[in-house]
């Protein structure tokens, strides 16, 4: 049997606060691994952080959907927002070479949910991009 | 989360750290680091309590590293729990802070660079 649990949240960082918070109570009731957990967490905060900051061209509200459907051990998150198109899965990816200091952290967050998830999607339908990340308890990096 | 200042030796800047650097943890942090960490002074983080870290803290830490740079410094991190540590080499910042294991190898460290 797969949970399902729906959250509808503003694009700012409170809301995305109190969102983590009460993830994070889910989490806490689960037998989720110590591993599931952070990835589930570095997913949720990368990828939620870039919609906040960079996928509206406008400073209205917008409303962010996030999905979880939780079946044993393997957790999918998917996210849905309506800003303008942006498929993460086609930015270059970083060089994480020894020379960051002299550079920025940019991409960093897709990097990191994008190694952590054991598979990830993007689509874009009814002017909304639609992120899913498949999370097991085999995570990739970790 | 929390940042406490602990007894600063051989002119080397001691903080611990403790709880969840994400978004809110960092909002908690980021003036008391950044004034603790302001470049003038070696420093060193003991990790120990640090439950999660993403790459807002993550560039927290490296804008501290670049200060310490500019002025002649080093940042090292010490008992930072594995899945931190993971989190830290993937996104290839462990060359810029350096991990080792305990408190001692930490100032071993940076007082054999001085």
């Amino acid at each position: 049997m797969a949970n399902y649990h729906i959250f509808r949240i503003k694009n700012t960082f409170t809301e995305l606060e109190l969102l983590c918070s009460e993830i994070s109570e889910i989490t806490e009731n689960s037998n989720f691994s110590d591993q599931l957990v952070f990835a589930l967490n570095v997913c949720l905060e990368e990828m939620l952080t870039n919609i906040i900051k960079y996928a509206y061209d406008d400073h209205a509200m917008h409303e962010i959907e996030v999905r979880l459907e939780i079946t044993d051990q393997v957790i999918t998150l998917t996210i849905i927002d309506d800003g303008h198109r942006f498929n993460p899965l086609e930015t270059a990816a970083p060089d994480v070479s020894s020379d960051i200091i002299n550079r920025p952290l940019g991409g960093i967050g897709i990097y990191l949910t994008c190694k952590m998830a054991n598979k990830v999607s993007y689509t874009r339908k009814n002017d909304k991009n639609i992120f899913k990340i498949l999370l097991t308890p085999h995570v990739v990096i970790l | 989360m929390k940042l406490t200042q602990l007894e600063s030796v051989d002119q080397i800047t001691h903080l611990l750290l403790s709880g969840s650097m994400d978004v809110a943890g960092v909002r908690e942090i980021e003036m008391d680091f950044s004034r603790l960490a302001s470049g003038k002074q070696p420093l060193v983080l003991d990790f120990s309590g640090v439950t999660f870290i993403a790459s807002l803290g993550m560039r927290m830490l490296l804008s501290a590293a670049k200060k310490l740079d500019n002025e002649g410094h080093k940042i090292v991190l010490h008992s930072v729990p594995p899945l931190v540590e993971t989190a830290l080499h993937t996104a290839g910042l462990s060359t810029v802070l350096p991990i080792v294991k305990n408190e001692p190898d930490a100032f071993h460290l940076l007082l054999a660079q001085k």
